[in-house]
């Protein structure tokens, strides 16, 4: 719809709406040149939003070195933004379904073998996966396999969800999304508005199907 | 320039324009705020509430048709008890008439969430959403309907209050005993007999009837081969619904005396025109608010362009006009 338009015909924006992901702007820890501060996992057109996360963290100081970028998809041509993660100098990793670049098969997958690489006994890392945190956009399946992935190595995660909203405002309650909930008098979970409450949510409040 | 007035009344009620807003599709206006002025709106009509606060259907609750939506929200809203304490407030402090929409599984709950409404301040009317499934009746046999047999059933029980005059009547005139306040009952679509249902909750003493409701409607993830919605069914409204609705309102409509109001996928103000053309004192506006949170502000204030251009100076002049052709 929006590729159809032409020069000079008006489009009616609405935003922002919602949270977005929140990186850290300090550490108390000297940099690791072993482990990154922040790990980026996309896939598909959930690449772009995690672009403008790397660019906003190194304007805010963090260096190339602390963010590592994992880009999936199903094949070359649709791994979006490779060409300005790499003006950004990030570390990048990619996979492709068809193996027409990098790695053959999902994201995740290289993703648990780079935290395996860098589980040790030694304290300083134990110190410094612990300030790691990884940030997750792309299809739901994906979102739900680097959560465990992320969970298996106690990492914090936040990931970006994708609910069908009809409003984006928190009017039409369509966008629900089943979170825990202590309080709550239902079963320990409740329905969170992803268009309101999210879509960032962190991974191990969300309740996967 | 000429004077006009948009001013119409239903019941008890004076709407300073016939322009509301769907239930469901508006939340409890709080989140509207930041859009427009709620003031300029003719009336609110509330997110359905039920005796107990709901917490709704799984995901997936909504999916996008040609020209419109499915919706199986499932009644999420917060109660009777905390809207009164919570939204209530801030809704009265508007300044437009509010309509509560409720809904009872029971002929009994219908009667209770209205009494406990009934004794707040700030509730102006209720808008009776009988369109949810009816657990009065006895359950059908599994396997009833696979194969039709030799002999039809004629009388099945009906899936909700909507489908059955019977069951309408019941409803209007349990929840007439309870309160003196403007009483519109919402009428479903999915029946042979549209005309038929209006005329009994006019019988039975409602104020006012306000159709359609959502269709009953399905789409089918070929991928997956299960239906889309995790409740499979769900309510279908957009312009899709539009020539059916305005249909449905034009035959109501020369079927009672009691005012209609009329809405099914009003985007502009030229529908919102063409329900009133067809017999409607009101209408409102529903899924076009999530296409665009300012389109009512937009069709109050086309309304009020038209009137001055057709030299109309009320207009309670149009409702119902398409009967003169």
């Amino acid at each position: 719809m929006i590729s159809e338009k032409t020069k000079g015909e008006t489009l009616r924006v609405l935003g922002p709406l919602g949270n977005g992901f929140q990186y850290p702007l300090s550490s108390r820890l000297a940099d690791s040149n072993q482990v990154p501060r922040m790990i980026l996992v996309g896939g598909g057109v959930g690449v772009p939003p995690l672009y403008h996360l790397a660019r906003n963290s190194k304007k805010n100081g963090q260096k190339n070195k602390n963010i590592h970028v994992f880009i999936g998809a199903r094949q070359e041509s649709l791994l979006h933004c490779e060409k300005d993660f790499a003006k950004l100098g990030v570390k990048l990793h990619l996979a492709t379904d068809d193996g027409s670049r990098g790695f053959k098969g999902f994201v995740t997958q290289i993703l648990d073998e780079f935290l395996n690489s860098l589980r040790s006994s030694e304290k300083s890392l134990k110190e410094a996966l612990r300030d790691l945190s990884v940030y997750v956009c792309g299809p739901t399946p994906m979102l739900k396999a680097a959560s465990g992935i992320a969970q298996k190595f106690e990492l914090n995660c936040q990931v970006s969800v994708e609910e069908p909203m009809p409003c984006g405002f928190g009017a039409c309650l369509g966008c629900a999304i089943k979170i825990k909930d202590s309080q709550s008098r239902q079963k320990g979970f409740r329905y969170a508005m992803s268009c309101c409450e999210g879509p960032v949510f962190n991974s191990q409040e969300i309740l996967w199907d | 320039m000429m004077k006009t007035s948009l001013s119409v009344k239903v019941g008890k009620i004076t709407f300073k324009n016939p322009v509301l807003v769907a239930s469901g599709t508006f939340g409890y206006a709080e989140e509207f705020e930041r859009f427009f002025d709620l003031k300029t709106l003719g009336g609110i009509v509330t997110k359905t509430l039920t005796l107990k606060p709901r917490v709704g259907n799984p995901p997936q609750r909504v999916f996008e048709t040609p020209s419109g939506m499915l919706n199986a929200i499932g009644l999420q809203n917060v109660g009777v008890e905390s809207f009164i304490k919570d939204k209530l407030p801030f809704l009265s402090r508007i300044g437009v008439p509010i309509i509560a929409s409720v809904m009872g599984y029971s002929v009994e709950e219908f009667h209770k969430t209205v009494t406990a409404l009934d004794s707040a301040k700030g509730v102006d009317g209720y808008e009776l959403n009988l369109s949810c499934p009816n657990v009065d009746y006895e359950k059908q046999k599994p396997g009833a309907t696979k194969r039709a047999t030799d002999e039809v059933e004629v009388d099945r029980p009906a899936k909700m209050f909507a489908h059955d005059a019977r069951m309408i009547q019941e409803v209007v005139k349990a929840v007439r005993k309870v309160t003196q306040k403007t009483v519109i009952a919402k009428l479903g679509p999915d029946v042979s007999d549209i005309a038929g249902m209006a005329i009994a909750a006019e019988k039975s003493g409602a104020d006012a009837v306000s159709l359609i409701n959502t269709f009953i409607a399905m789409a089918i993830d070929t991928k997956t081969q299960k239906p889309v919605l995790k409740n499979k069914t769900g309510g279908l409204s957009g312009p899709c619904i539009k020539p059916i609705a305005v249909r449905m309102v034009w035959e109501v409509a020369r079927s009672v005396r009691i005012p209609v109001m009329g809405m099914g996928g009003i985007m502009n103000t030229k529908d919102a025109l063409e329900f009133i053309l067809a017999g409607a004192t009101c209408i409102q506006v529903g899924t076009a608010n999530f296409v665009n949170p300012q389109v009512c502000p937009e069709i109050i204030k086309g309304l009020e362009n038209h009137l001055r251009k057709q030299k109309i100076d009320g207009i309670t002049k149009l409702i119902g006009r398409v009967a003169d052709s």
